[in-house]
């Protein structure tokens, strides 16, 4: 009975004190629902994280498959794998509703009916006697390779070109049992094979007497290429069988040996290894948030099941899915973690504060119980009591809270982009039962503990608490801040040696130690400040007092004269501007990162990868530059980086940079210099090229006896502005018997690598080489030499000569020698062996001659030359390339700035030497690449495209075009569009760094982190703002007779009133600036551990710190217009009231 | 001979405010007995609230030795405060917010002690409401304490004090808040508990009035008695025409004043003491 007294008491206290105690409860309320919101946000956000990356991921992806594989199949046993499959895919029904079966053979040798013996045609060919008009024994249709296919809708699966699907038949009840299949598309045109032909199938794997002559029934194409049904086979070269046919041929069966020709009484595939596997399709729209952890739980149901029926693997990449989401949750769920036990750190720090405000309230009260006789015991166990019931109200309510506040951040950005707008799906409810009991407890003992020095105070001492201000704080009496400093380096010594997340092996782990690190860091750097805040505060002080006005000097004499019951607010303010100024930063440098790292795989605003990509014209208002990306290796080492070449000229403008990346001058001219003026400039408007020449003329001798000779013929290469490589063939061969002017048609569209557009500008002539006219067969072609008398350039305005040019800018390339010959070097040639009997000529005669010329002539001097060897060529020698090395490039080949080495860039070996260094180069993400290097595009094309390797049996030397184009532009998707528009087939890829930001930004979980700042952030302005309220609230009150003095001395109500708000500005101001510095410094000191990615690995680029002044000012202004508020309001007292009312409150 | 109530012996209390000592109590020797009606006057500082902290307990003095109702305070062993404040001591303090409870009712607030000491509900509510008829506030037994006038709220904290029964109140300006007839109520509730309830009051006040109607009143000045005068109200002496004042034997004798006596005039009026040659 008399416990229900108490309680009684207890209530009667509570209700009494109810709008302080409103405070406690409050704040315990959130301490706990900010503890059940961690595994409910937790939770909720890893479920929708979760189920994006399920309705994200290919089908291959999330699909299940069983697969059954029989060496020697048989019907009945794929029927028992059915079965199987069946049994367990109950499951997960719910979302796998439909189960694909097929069954695919493993390789069948097609061999035609009839094939030759070829070494016998060839003998037989060879004895014929006459091989210059037998034809040369073609080759014969070679055997091919096929799978034999079938699914339960094999039919519906197929559109037929020609012939039918057969229908079933026995074949152990047929007179004649013959396998009737339908090809693919393909198949059958590289077998040749029509519908009625027959062919020999034998399957690879099987006995030699195991082959079946099978007849084309139809010829079919897949009804939809993208079912499921093909995935992973071309159906394009398959033969389809319905599956009752290809269970009965995979077996033996007993025939009559006179239908068959090797007179074998068991027929059909024996041994036949086939593969009959199960596909389930998800049904993205069936997979709920609700229901996403028994969609996990059903599959792994479902892959252990089956793995436990005998033969049957599964065949998914959703474990790995799992697991890669599993990966993602620790590496974003540690700073989610992280972050609400910083949010719980305060919301208990605050708890604390109102619940030792509350106290000192009371003290008074105590004491007055304390003289009536209570024990210690008592006044402990009614302030417990008190706790108890507001720890249970606050529990019983917290939960609601929790799911209200991730509910509710479902729908306020940035949550809700993901969630339309609509409330975040809670899950896992009751998973919060044992953090609501912790809650319960932490708030209780928070609450409670209170009491415990004070319930053993003097009646005395217990009075003096509630009108003197408080002494030094436990923390610093017992120098327990500087206990939690030693314990915060303890925990930075941890996370620098482990990182955020542990990681052991491959698992991927979370250290609940580290969760607690940036908490831990703030409150101790608080409480660490709190030692130096009365300084500060008597110093502050000291410089008011110098002020004549009163509503300065006064608040000055006061902060100076006992600072120390400040620190409690101070600390309030600085934790909540602290975790606020952390938040933003911390906000605000992953919205960075997430551009950066954007940024850093997109390299540009826009960056197509295409064939010819490089030279698609640049959509108007952009600014673009061609790229070509290729692998790359300084030293010639097998260490091979990314290699970028680029156009330093307009390079530096388009690619994104951050300073950190190094010194961008070296990617433009500054480090890898201008592009080379090489080759001959064309003037401009050049239509064509003619080329007087003459091949070195057999000699009349040699016409007259008959001699043949391999004519040349000479081509160009030419490249526009853009940079884009032409190459052109003469209209006609060289004569050796007659000088010819060949023209080169030079317009885009005559150009044999083209067609290019008209639209390239001016032209330059890097290249001229001496081909071997392909109709001149032979095994190599024999050294020769052509006379070159004259080169020009025909336009509008007529004919230039070029051949100065060409004579001083060139040189002979691959044997290739030139000389200056005179005019009568071919007359002297061809006379220089007459036909036996013939005078030789007089020099009238030789002058006569069409042979003769009567200028020099440029002589080039063709090697002989074998197949394999390069194209002999006049060209400009290449130079050596300046090269820009990555640091990890640079690391592995052990240069440095000015080392000159031989790099390998596609097959060739390039001169080249380090121009400069720098730390990354964007868009090489690729991790099995060493490092990136960077050259200069017109360079590296002359090394790499300069040599014609073959161009005898057509191919003229590769045409290196760069396969990327990057833009920068104000108008990203714009620019994409008119890109992939003008390019006319789907692009290989297609980054804008906005898409690839909005692809990493909307990601859940990362989505979720941002969230929890926001809300870490809104908690904080709300709880200072009780805080504060309740502060000066209590302030006013403990210190209205010293107000009333003032009053009495004349001092005016609202000056009064001011005097004690600047001092509470001041403390606040002063907490502030602490605070946001302490949270800077928190973020600086959190940023290493903070580099991770996705899949655990460190961030690329490194995420910066990011500080937008301009937001962190308007959340200062928000705060500062919160607590100006709480602090004017809470005065209002003193202001409010009338002198004589306050006269007789300082009497008392 | 009757042992007394209170009883203190050279008392000594020194305050410390850090490196400050200031000495409140300097040798006080007192002795109050049972029934007694005892007021310690003195100037602001001069330690009477010392005085009074001490004998309830709530200090300790630093030297000294201090028996109430068989309690040593000082005894080495250490005292059961709790016990001192349920059974020996009563307090009324000058601030009414000092004495009561102020979400309580009124008859709460005298249960409360009761409560605490764990004393059952009926006879807790049986003392609470006989404290009330005493005190004529019977008819507030179930008024909150803010819509009791000051008076009343002081009556009320005297039934709260001496809820338990206690042997000795202690008052600390128990009528500083009141008017002058609102004191007379106090006054006289007070000296009808000592005469009828042998209760023993030590109170602490400026009031003239109250300190006339106490049997005894300590001067208290420096931490020092400046003189224990003993006022008997009903002993009145007659001054003749010719200025002559016959003195009754028994006083004198009790003043250890033979034949010669040394008068002085003091702002009261005139003060007899002991001749020191003639002692």
């Amino acid at each position: 009975m008399r416990w229900v007294t108490y309680l009684g008491l207890v209530l009667r206290r509570l209700w009494a004190r109810r709008w302080m105690l409103l405070g406690s409860f409050l704040g315990a309320t959130l301490v706990i629902a900010l503890l059940a919101v961690l595994p409910l946000y937790e939770a909720s956000v890893s479920a929708i994280d979760l189920l994006y990356t399920f309705r994200n991921a290919p089908d291959s992806t999330v699909d299940l498959s069983a697969a059954l594989t029989l060496t020697e199949y048989s019907g009945e046993q794929a029927d028992a794998g059915r079965r199987a499959v069946a049994d367990a895919s109950t499951a997960v029904q719910t979302w796998y509703p439909t189960v694909e079966e097929r069954t695919v053979s493993r390789e069948f040798v097609m061999i035609p009916l009839g094939y030759p013996d070829w070494l016998e045609t060839a003998r037989l060919w060879r004895e014929s006697g006459a091989l210059g008009e037998a034809p040369w024994p073609t080759i014969p249709r070679e055997p091919t390779q096929t799978r034999i296919f079938t699914a339960l809708d094999i039919g519906a699966g197929l559109e037929l070109v020609a012939g039918e699907l057969p229908a079933f038949e026995d074949p152990a009840r047929a007179a004649e049992p013959i396998l009737r299949v339908v090809l693919g598309e393909q198949l059958a045109k590289l077998t040749q094979l029509g519908v009625g032909d027959r062919v020999v199938l034998k399957a690879f794997t099987s006995q030699p007497s195991w082959f079946e002559i099978v007849e084309v029934a139809g010829i079919a194409r897949p009804a939809d290429p993208d079912a499921i049904m093909w995935d992973g086979v071309d159906p394009t070269v398959l033969a389809f069988v319905g599956p009752e046919t290809f269970d009965a041929w995979a077996g033996t069966f007993t025939a009559d040996p006179d239908a068959d020709p090797w007179l074998r009484q068991e027929r059909g595939f024996r041994y036949l290894t086939a593969t009959r596997t199960f596909t389930l399709h998800l049904d993205r729209e069936a997979v709920t948030l609700e229901e996403v952890n028994d969609l996990q739980q059903g599959v792994l149901y479902f892959t252990r099941a089956v793995a436990r029926a005998e033969g049957i693997r599964t065949i998914s990449k959703l474990p790995a899915l799992i697991e890669e989401f599993g990966v993602r949750s620790v590496v974003f769920g540690a700073p989610i973690l992280a972050m609400l036990a910083l949010v719980v750190a305060g919301a208990l720090y605050f708890l604390i504060y109102m619940a030792a405000l509350a106290l000192e309230r009371e003290s008074s009260e105590l004491a007055l119980l304390r003289m009536r006789g209570a024990s210690t015991w008592q006044t402990i166990g009614i302030h417990t009591t008190q706790s108890a019931v507001i720890a249970l109200a606050a529990a019983l309510a917290a939960p609601f809270v929790a799911r209200g506040m991730v509910a509710l951040s479902g729908r306020i950005p940035p949550m809700s982009t993901l969630t339309g707008g609509e409330a975040l799906s809670v899950s896992q409810a009751r998973s919060v039962v044992p953090f609501v009991l912790g809650g319960g407890l932490l708030t209780f003992i928070a609450m409670g503990l209170a009491i415990v020095p004070l319930a053993r105070r003097g009646v005395l001492e217990l009075r003096a608490m509630a009108s003197r201000p408080a002494r030094q704080s436990v923390w610093q009496r017992y120098y327990l801040d500087l206990f939690l400093v030693v314990l915060a380096g303890v925990v930075l010594y941890e996370l620098r040696r482990q990182g955020l997340v542990a990681t052991s092996g491959e698992d991927v782990g979370l250290d609940p130690f580290s969760v607690a690190a940036p908490a831990l860091f703030l409150v101790s750097g608080a409480l660490l400040l709190l030692r130096v805040l009365p300084l500060l505060l008597r110093a502050i002080g000291w410089v008011m007092t110098r002020f004549r006005g009163m509503a300065a000097a006064l608040p000055g004499w006061h902060l100076g004269r006992n600072p120390i019951p400040y620190g409690r607010l101070a600390l309030l303010v600085w934790l909540t501007t602290g975790f606020g100024a952390f938040a933003l930063t911390y906000a605000d440098t992953l919205d960075t990162s997430y551009f950066d790292r954007a940024a850093y795989q997109s390299g540009s605003d826009v960056r197509l990868v295409a064939e010819g990509a490089g030279f698609l014209g640049v959509p108007e208002g952009a600014v673009g530059t061609p790229v070509y990306r290729t692998l790359g290796a300084a030293r010639l080492t097998s260490r091979t980086g990314q290699l970028l070449a680029v156009r330093p000229t307009d390079f530096p403008q388009v690619i994104y940079w951050r300073g950190d990346f190094g010194d961008l001058s070296l990617l433009g001219s500054e480090g890898l210099g201008d592009p080379a003026d090489w080759g001959v400039e064309l003037p401009e408007g050049t239509t064509a090229l003619e080329v007087a020449a003459l091949q070195e003329p057999r000699t009349w001798y040699a016409v007259v006896s008959g001699d043949t000779v391999q004519v040349a013929r000479l081509l160009l290469r030419v490249v526009d502005e853009q940079g884009r490589l032409r190459i052109y063939v003469a209209d006609e061969a060289l004569d050796d018997q007659a000088w010819r002017t060949v023209t080169f048609d030079l317009s885009g569209t005559a150009a044999r690598n083209g067609p290019f557009p008209d639209d390239g500008g001016d032209l330059v002539l890097q290249a001229l080489w001496v081909e071997r006219d392909p109709t001149g067969t032979g095994p190599a072609a024999p050294e020769t030499a052509v006379y070159i008398e004259d080169i020009r350039a025909v336009g509008a305005a007529g004919a230039t000569s070029v051949l100065d040019g060409v004579q001083s800018e060139f040189e002979g390339r691959e044997g290739l020698t030139t000389a200056t010959a005179q005019g009568d070097a071919a007359v002297n040639r061809y006379f220089s062996e007459l036909p036996p009997g013939t005078p030789a000529p007089s020099a009238e005669e030789m002058q006569a001659h069409p042979l003769w010329r009567g200028t020099d002539l440029l002589q080039l001097s063709v090697p002989g030359r074998t197949r394999a060897e390069a194209v002999p060529h006049l060209a400009r020698p290449p130079e050596p390339l300046p090269f820009v090395l990555d640091a990890e490039a640079a690391g592995v080949s052990g240069l440095g700035v000015g080392d000159r080495t031989l790099f390998g860039v596609d097959g060739e070996q390039v001169d080249g030497w380090v121009a400069g260094l720098v730390n990354l180069v964007p868009t090489a993400t690729d991790p099995r690449l060493e490092g990136a290097l960077l050259t200069r595009l017109d360079g590296l094309m002359q090394w790499i495209e300069g040599t014609p390797k073959w161009s005898i049996s057509g191919t003229l030397a590769r045409v290196t075009q760069p396969q990327e184009l990057w833009l920068r532009t104000d108008d990203p998707n714009g620019a994409a569009r008119r890109l992939v528009a003008a390019l006319e087939a789907e692009p290989d890829d297609l980054l804008t760094i906005a898409g690839v930001s909005a692809d990493f930004s909307s990601r859940p979980i990362q989505v979720g982190l941002v969230s929890i700042l926001f809300i870490g952030t809104g908690a904080g302005v709300v709880l200072t703002l009780a805080g504060v309220t309740a502060y000066v609230l209590m302030a006013v009150r403990r210190r209205f007779r010293e107000m009333g003095v003032l009053r009495a001395l004349g001092l005016r109500r609202r000056s009064v009133a001011a005097t004690f708000a600047v001092e509470q500005m001041v403390v606040l101001g002063v907490g502030a600036v602490i605070g946001i510095g302490a949270g800077l410094a928190l973020m600086r000191l959190m940023l290493p551990f903070l580099q991770l990615g996705e899949g655990g690995a460190d961030l690329l680029p490194p995420a910066l710190m990011q500080l937008d002044w301009v937001r962190l000012a308007i959340y200062l202004g928000v705060v500062a217009l919160v607590l100006v508020a709480a602090v004017l309001w809470s005065t209002r007292n003193v202001s409010a009231r009338q002198l004589s009312e306050v006269l007789r409150e300082v009497e008392r | 001979m009757e042992t007394p109530l209170v009883r203190c012996d050279n008392v000594i209390k020194i305050h410390k405010q850090g490196a400050l000592e200031a000495v409140a109590l300097q040798g006080i020797d007192l002795e109050v007995r049972r029934g007694e009606f005892v007021v310690i006057v003195g100037r602001s500082g001069s330690g009477k609230s010392s005085l009074l902290h001490v004998l309830g307990g709530m200090e300790k003095p630093s030297a000294g030795r201090v028996v109430v109702a068989g309690t040593d305070l000082t005894s080495p062993l250490g005292t059961d405060i709790r016990y001192h404040f349920r059974r020996n001591v009563g307090f009324v303090w000058q601030e009414f917010t000092r004495n009561l409870v102020p979400y309580l009712k009124a008859v709460q607030n005298i249960e409360l002690p009761m409560l605490l000491a764990g004393v059952g509900r009926e006879r807790r509510r049986r003392r609470a409401l006989a404290l009330l008829e005493v005190t004529g506030l019977r008819n507030r037994a179930y008024s909150r304490v803010n819509v009791l006038s000051g008076g009343e709220q002081q009556r009320l904290a005297l039934c709260v004090a001496l809820s338990l029964g206690p042997r000795l109140l202690l008052a600390d300006e128990p009528t500083g808040e009141l008017d002058t007839e609102r004191s007379l109520q106090v006054y006289e509730l007070l000296r009808r508990l000592c005469t009828e309830g042998g209760l023993t009051v030590v109170a602490v006040t400026h009031d003239v009035a109250l300190a006339r109607r106490a049997d005894r009143v300590f001067h208290l000045q420096d931490g020092k008695f400046r003189l224990d005068r003993r006022v008997r109200a009903k002993r009145v002496v007659e001054i003749g025409p010719d200025g002559g004042v016959t003195l009754p034997p028994e006083l004198l004798a009790e003043a250890m004043m033979t034949d010669r006596a040394n008068a002085q005039v003091v702002e009261e009026g005139i003060l007899l003491f002991r001749d020191a040659g003639g002692a």
